[in-house]
């Protein structure tokens, strides 16, 4: 009975977490930038220089409420790359923004919504770095993040015009020429 | 097309080059902007598909295909592009039909993706090529409206050209119509520079051909008044001879017009001069050579002929012009000169010739050749067989030098001359002398059924100035020595010999004017008895400090003059003089041919013996190869001597070339056998064998054999078995001096 009862208990949690994640994430957002954001890491010109021996690794930052939907992104990524980004090895990590390790160096970073502290620290982290952050919300790009997508009538790649310079990153020409470039 | 003018060839010319030019530029140009233009509108297209493939590539990388179709859609805004399509891993995205009736380009661009740059889909794009078709027509239009312009200037280019160039035509007229003698005037024409040096270019060729005419009628002129001309049809019938070719022939114009070239050949011609001359002229080349023909009344002439082959343009014979020199007199005196160089028995030139022959020549070589018996032939056999000899010799002799480069002429008696006709290495021209001698011996005249042999002797000399005397001199030393041949060469022998001949003639006239010519005696003795029967008389000279001198050193240069016939005299006159006073002894004294041809010498003898009345003690010793060439005056000799009582004796037997019927015909009494038979004979074979022969042959004759040179016991005790019957050398006794006898 108790068994039944702990397994009950625990669906209605998993439940009120998907009505979390259903209320404050996009699913199609985030299916969206699961997909394109590994392929924007590939358009950096020194990605060979920033892929260490577990070929690329993309750290998946978020709060521990939303452990699920960065679980969900993770899964999303793996399934449509396979565990390869081009040729190279590609890892997805799941980091807690409080348990962020600034000592170690991921190739790429994805922020899920958190507080802002917590997001200016990976930005700045990543930035000294050369690395690339993307971010979930576009409107987080007021902690120095560097891109995100955003889904209106079509798909827009956004890119925080404020922190170009700070990140240093040399994409391929043609990037620049289809994204939008905001303040 | 010869009677197109200049000036319609060259209109019609640039035309026809115009024409091809301009249609030419028109497909060339027109091939060439099409091309162009296609090429630019195909960039075009290329560069719309180009702008958008890396906008539609990396939207479909990062996953925006709608942005990819919206970007492909926005070729649509360009007015030309009809339609399209955008396939993506084989899925088509995107696509814009449009009506493929409507003439259009069509081009597919590849998608790459911007990564791994591999090929991921493809743009296809289709333009309306209504902006091409309008960019070509234009070219097109403005193409031709260029070539007509063109065209019509070619026109009138070439009208000018043929405006420029009707006076040549008028100028091309009036040369054409030029007759010799006129003169042309292009005054009334119009003349443009060109024109004019051209037709001062005919003015001054007029003027060049009527002097040319002028300058030709008087080489005519020339020529007829010196040559025989005449002109031939190619079938050889005459069409024309001139005045000096009637009066030489005889015919008159009219019997030789249309008559045959061969009516004054000469019937005597070899029918294959008349075919090599017409070989000749039928192979269009030039004949030279010298005719004899026959004038009308018959009379041989002689011409010096040049026929020459006429050719039209087609190089066919038209005609024959033949050029002759009356050459008749030039012949007849080559013919006279000929005969007076040239030997009439034998057709050999003679000394008139070798004297110009040798004059001609810079460098020479001449022998004298001589044969040394034919006096003989010509007294014993006669003049004519003599001649004959002579002539079957000169046969000979041709056929063994000419074919060596050597020059045969035919001189006095049996002499001949020998030149060469080139330089000839000396040693080489005396192999051939001496080849020559070899086959003349070898060589048997035929004189009336009966075989005659022949000997010779040569000379030479390379002397030039002093060919004859100095070949002379060679050959008389060849006759003189018993040599073949002789060169001429040691001129310094010669003057020497000459110098000593001289020397030994002064003391050969002294010693006879101081009576210093004397005898000594050898005797002969009998076998049977041996005791002394007989001497032989040997002349010598005592020199002027009493030394004897003997006649090896002085006879052979008395012989050369007339002292010889002196020395002999006193032998006769000694010899007689003091044997008159040695009673019971035959002497003997040697006799040349010279003393029994020199007819005081005979003469002188025979007085002598009269007056001594001791002919049938006197024994005459005649050299058996001296007296061979005179034998009709020998025998004669031999016959009044002996009918005096004399003896007659062979000296020297076995040296010279007699055979045994000779000797018998000469009914001599002695054979003396030479010396150099018998003075070895006690261990020579080859001697022994032949004196048996002579003793053999003298005793059936019935004559006496003499053994000359017996020196030594071993000779004589061979001799006295052999069947000799006189012997005499130094073992049984030198000779002494004649006085001793008398003592």
């Amino acid at each position: 009975m108790k068994k039944i009862i702990f397994i009950l208990a625990k669906l209605t949690v998993l439940m009120m977490s998907l009505q979390v994640y259903g209320l404050e994430y996009d699913p199609l957002l985030i299916r969206a930038q699961a997909s394109i954001f590994p392929k924007i890491i590939l358009l950096d010109k020194d990605i060979s220089s920033k892929s260490g021996g577990d070929g690329v690794v993309i750290e998946v930052l978020h709060t521990a409420s939303d452990v699920i939907v960065a679980n969900k992104v993770k899964q999303l990524i793996e399934n449509q790359y396979g565990g390869k980004l081009g040729n190279k090895k590609m890892v997805i990590k799941l980091v807690d923004f409080s348990l962020f390790n600034a000592t170690t160096v991921a190739t790429a970073y994805f922020v899920l919504k958190g507080e802002s502290d917590y997001q200016s620290s990976v930005a700045s982290h990543a930035s000294e770095n050369n690395r690339l952050v993307f971010s979930y919300d576009y409107r987080d790009f007021s902690n120095n993040v560097l891109m995100s997508v955003l889904m209106k009538e079509k798909t827009y790649i956004y890119l925080n015009k404020s922190a170009i310079h700070s990140y240093g990153i040399n994409f391929q020409p043609l990037f620049y020429k289809i994204v939008k470039v905001i303040e | 097309m010869n009677k197109i003018s200049l000036s319609v060839k060259i209109t019609i010319t640039f035309i026809f080059a115009s024409l091809v030019t301009v249609l030419f530029m028109y497909v060339t140009l027109s091939e060439f902007f099409e091309r162009y233009m296609r090429k630019v509108e195909n960039e075009k297209v290329l560069l719309i598909a180009e702008t958008i493939e890396p906008m539609i590539a990396i939207n479909y990388y990062l996953g925006l295909t709608e942005e990819s179709k919206n970007i492909a859609q926005q070729i649509m805004d360009r007015s030309q592009v009809l339609g399209g399509s955008l396939n993506m891993n084989d899925k088509v995205l995107w696509e814009k039909k449009y009506n493929e009736g409507i003439d259009h380009f069509h081009i597919t661009y590849p998608v790459k993706d911007p990564v791994s740059a591999d090929r991921i889909g493809s743009i296809q794009v289709s333009y309306s090529m209504e902006s091409f078709n309008e960019s070509v027509y234009e070219m097109r239009k403005r193409v031709i409206y260029y070539l007509a312009i063109m065209s019509v200037l070619f026109l009138v280019f070439a009208l000018v050209i043929r405006y420029l160039l009707r006076p040549l035509s008028r100028i091309a007229r009036q040369v054409g119509a030029y007759k010799l003698g006129e003169s042309l005037d292009f005054s009334s024409l119009r003349l443009e520079p060109e024109t004019r040096a051209i037709s001062n270019a005919f003015m001054l060729m007029v003027d060049n051909v009527r002097e040319y005419t002028a300058l030709l009628e008087q080489y005519k002129h020339s020529v007829d008044e010196s040559s025989i001309v005449s002109k031939m049809n190619p079938d050889g019938t005459i069409s024309y001879v001139n005045d000096e070719f009637v009066r030489v022939c005889g015919y008159s114009h009219a019997e030789l017009i249309g008559a045959s070239s061969d009516l004054l050949n000469d019937s005597d011609m070899d029918q294959s001069i008349s075919d090599e001359i017409w070989r000749t002229l039928r192979e269009k080349q030039i004949w030279k050579g010298v005719l004899k023909n026959k004038t009308r009344s018959g009379a041989d002439y002689y011409v010096k002929s040049t026929i020459v082959p006429l050719l039209d343009e087609a190089k066919e014979i038209v005609e024959y012009i033949s050029i002759q020199h009356d050459i008749t007199q030039v012949v007849e005196q080559r013919e006279q000169i000929l005969r007076q160089t040239t030997d009439i028995n034998t057709g050999l030139p003679n000394r008139i010739k070798l004297s110009e022959d040798v004059k001609a020549r810079d460098d020479l070589v001449f022998a004298l050749l001589s044969l040394d018996n034919y006096e003989v032939i010509k007294n014993y056999y006669g003049y004519d067989s003599a001649l004959s000899s002579i002539r079957q010799l000169s046969e000979m002799l041709q056929k063994l030098l000419v074919s060596k480069g050597i020059e045969i002429y035919k001189l006095a008696g049996g002499e001949y001359g020998l030149l060469s006709k080139n330089k000839i290495d000396i040693d080489w021209f005396q192999q051939i002398c001496k080849f020559t001698i070899e086959k003349i011996e070898e060589f048997q005249a035929d004189v009336d059924g009966d075989t005659i042999d022949l000997r010779a002797s040569i000379g030479f000399t390379r002397n030039k100035k002093s060919y004859l005397s100095y070949s002379g001199l060679a050959l008389r030393q060849a006759q003189d020595t018993r040599k073949s041949v002789i060169y001429y060469e040691d001129q310094e022998n010669l003057i020497a010999q000459y110098e000593n001949n001289m020397l030994w003639t002064k003391r050969i006239k002294a010693a006879l004017a101081d009576d210093r010519i004397t005898l000594f005696v050898q005797p002969l003795v009998d076998v049977t008895t041996m005791q002394i029967v007989k001497y032989e008389c040997l002349v010598r000279l005592i020199d002027e400090d009493g030394k004897y001198v003997s006649p090896f050193f002085f006879l052979d240069v008395a012989k050369k003059t007339k002292l010889y016939h002196l020395i002999t005299r006193k032998v006769i006159s000694l010899s007689f003089e003091v044997f008159s006073r040695v009673p019971d002894k035959e002497f003997a004294i040697n006799l040349s041919a010279e003393d029994i041809l020199h007819k005081e010498t005979v003469e002188f003898l025979e007085k002598k013996i009269i007056d001594y009345q001791i002919g049938s003690r006197v024994v005459l010793e005649i050299v058996e190869s001296e007296g061979i060439d005179s034998f009709k005056e020998v025998t004669e000799f031999i016959n009044k001597m002996k009918a005096l009582g004399c003896k007659i004796a062979i000296d020297d037997f076995g040296t010279g070339y007699s055979n045994f019927s000779y000797l018998m015909q000469l009914k001599v009494d002695y054979i003396k056998v030479d010396g150099s038979l018998i003075k070895d004979i006690d261990h020579n074979t080859s001697s022994q064998v032949i004196c048996k022969t002579i003793l053999g042959f003298s005793r059936e004759l019935e004559m006496y054999a003499v053994a000359e040179f017996v020196h030594s016991q071993e000779v004589l005790d061979y001799v006295k078995n052999m069947g000799f019957d006189y012997l005499q050398g130094y073992h049984l006794g030198e000779p002494v001096p004649i006085h001793t006898l008398v003592q």
